[in-house]
């Protein structure tokens, strides 16, 4: 192994893949903050490049995009509150409040730092661990998978804000009810298209998270008249507090570990890394901090963008719609992933791992500096930065889907969005709800299909029952807290 | 305040798509499956009526904040113009209306600002987008 680490720095540290490896990430942050315009795009966009390429250059260069896209949807979900995809919405969650606050540089740098340390603990896992990892993800059956979507699901009402149970719960059904909108692709049936060819797809989630986080905040912004003057930037506003790096170092040491272990996962990835992610670290302090709030989903979906990389690599299996691409890009230069990638080809395999790396160094160093000026564009004025975010988003979505359709179902859930924001209903659980429905649904059908339809199926395993016994777990937590709520004399708040 | 009207719409809500997963059309095969089309549609359905039934006996505790309500209106009507223009004049110019409305119904005076903001900012996206990135973007009814 040690041999092959030492190829792996030799090919990703040539002076010419280094260039590659700093294009890469610039293009990529730049097309990521764009709204709409996430990883996928970014590394079809690069493909025609990488055709001039000798393979190591090529997929290296590949590796930085994929980084630098990730990062560059952290900028737009914490500035404007429109993640430009959708492993970053869960950044935008503490990052947008902090910005508004006054803390837009503190709060991307948080984000670069943690961005940092979950890629590079995540690359020097992918180093030690990836093929023993990739023989334990392919372990995983429908049934574990069923189980760990409903522990997620699940893990809402368990970890809602006090008062906020019902509410929680009810956006996540919403959610996943909006998921079983379009074809369902088990059976080829229509549902709830009411014969509209363009919902035939179903609602793609970059138009519901834009709609409800950055249009449904731009109409709050638009209709209150409270609203006082956004804080001025202060001098040290980069910097950290002193107590931040002691929040984040082990809130991004779990959700790195967290998010490399999902995204080996086939069909996890990046977006459920940083849902969880953030979910843990708000079940782990009672006391809400922003600071974790920020790191955890950053770090976990850098992490998992690196995880993702094993099933690719080691076994031939694209984990996520991006490294499908990346697997087509791979074919393309003639080399097959798998099993037998080290042997055939050492210097691709290591140089890839080692540049992920290097990339993550590159993406730091490149990102601090720029911080002060990005974050400039929070004290805009409001006349100017609530026209912008919305034509920000509708553009996002447009060239995302090329469907003015789309423009008024934004418009519609956009609103829909700030009535029950107004009311005080969560809006993150709805977007989990949505992104989990396709694929609980799929793995619950398949699980039942091959038991006949007998539950018995999830107690064959001992996987299985684990997951389940975590399940009925977590079931019973908000049971608990409106049991507490009862003993305490008070009234119960859901 | 005991607010009731959200929890009406969510209950109605629920009985109307319940109503509809009812009405989701089945192949004779898949019929007889454990979990179709239908099962999980009627399950979330049926969650929200009993979830939005708490929360409508409950009452919410609705904060009545004083909106703008007409800035709301005018700005809709602004995406919805952006919506109907752009298969007829494409985007770029679309956006450029989109943005000139939105900034002088949010009150900008300065016309070099709701004038020449836009229309940076859609030579920009023109750049960027098609001529640096190379995506295609239909060009809109009226110039083809």
């Amino acid at each position: 192994m040690w041999e092959g680490i030492s190829t792996g720095i030799a090919t990703a540290v040539d002076p010419i893949n280094l260039c590659w490896v700093v294009i890469g990430c610039v293009t990529g942050t730049f097309i990521g903050m764009l709204p709409g315009l996430g990883p996928i795009t970014a590394i079809a966009l690069m493909i025609p490049i990488s055709y001039g390429l000798d393979p190591a250059a090529g997929l290296i260069m590949m590796a930085g995009v994929y980084y630098g896209a990730v990062f560059g949807g952290s900028t737009s979900s914490i500035l404007i509150n429109a993640p430009g995809v959708a492993s970053t919405v869960a950044t935008s969650f503490d990052g947008y409040p902090m910005a508004r606050a006054g803390q837009a540089g503190r709060a991307l740098a948080i984000a670069a730092y943690s961005s940092f340390v979950g890629g590079s603990l995540g690359a020097i896992a992918l180093l030690l661990f990836a093929s023993s990892l990739a023989a334990i993800a392919i372990q995983f059956q429908s049934p574990d998978y069923a189980l760990i979507l409903v522990i997620a699901l699940s893990s809402i009402a368990a970890f809602a804000d006090r008062g906020q149970i019902l509410t929680s719960l009810i956006a996540a059904v919403i959610g996943l009810m909006l998921g079983t909108i379009g074809t369902d692709p088990s059976a080829g049936v229509q549902r709830f298209t009411f014969g509209q060819l363009d919902l035939l797809d179903g609602i793609p989630f970059i138009l519901l998270a834009m709609a409800t986080f950055a249009l449904a905040e731009a109409f709050r912004m638009t209709t209150d008249r409270s609203a006082g003057p956004i804080p001025s930037p202060g001098k040290n506003n980069v910097r950290l507090y002193p107590g931040d790096a002691r929040d984040m170092a082990p809130t991004v040491s779990r959700s790195s570990v967290l998010g490399f272990l999902i995204g080996v996962l086939p069909g996890a990835g990046a977006t459920l890394a940083s849902f969880i992610a953030y979910d843990t670290e708000r079940r782990l302090h009672k006391k809400a901090n922003r600071v974790r709030g920020i790191a955890a989903p950053e770090s976990a979906n850098n992490a998992a963008c690196t995880g993702s990389f094993v099933p690719l690599l080691t076994l031939g299996i694209p984990g996520s719609g991006t490294t499908a691409i990346l697997l087509g890009v791979m074919l393309s230069y003639g080399i097959q992933p798998g099993p037998r990638l080290l042997e055939t080809e050492p210097g691709v395999f290591w140089g890839v791992i080692v540049s992920m790396y290097i990339g993550n160094l590159i993406l730091l160093a490149l990102n601090l500096p720029l911080i002060p000026y990005i974050s400039r564009v929070i004290y805009l004025s409001r006349k100017i930065l609530i026209p912008f975010v919305i034509a920000f988003s509708m553009l996002g979505v447009y060239l995302t889907t090329m469907n003015p359709f789309d423009i008024f179902l934004m418009l519609g859930i956009g609103l829909a969005a700030f009535l029950l924001r107004s009311a005080g209903f969560p809006l993150a659980p709805l977007l989990l709800g949505f992104i989990l429905s396709g694929m609980l649904e799929e793995n619950l059908r398949r699980t039942l299909y091959l038991s006949e339809g007998s539950l018995s199926i999830f107690f064959q395993s001992p996987l299985s029952t684990t997951l389940l016994t975590v399940c009925l777990i977590v079931w019973t937590i908000p049971l608990v807290r409106i049991a507490n709520d009862l003993r305490r004399g008070g009234n119960p708040r859901d | 305040m005991k607010g009731r009207a959200l929890p009406s719409i969510l209950l109605a809500f629920g009985v109307v798509y319940v109503w509809f997963a009812y009405g989701i059309n089945l192949d004779p095969w898949s019929a007889a499956e454990p979990v179709n089309s239908r099962t999980l549609p009627i399950a979330y359905g049926s969650i929200l009526i009993l979830l939005s039934t708490f929360l409508l006996v409950r009452g919410m505790r609705v904060h009545v904040a004083r909106r703008n309500l007409v800035r709301l209106t005018s700005i809709s009507a602004s995406i919805i113009g952006f919506g109907l223009l752009l298969p007829r004049v494409g985007v770029w110019p679309a956006l450029i209306l989109l943005l000139v409305s939105c900034l002088m119904i949010m009150g900008e005076k300065r016309w070099h600002v709701f004038i020449l903001a836009p229309l940076l900012a859609s030579l920009g996206g023109w750049l960027l987008i098609e001529i640096l990135l190379g995506v295609y973007v239909e060009p809109g009814a009226f110039w083809s």
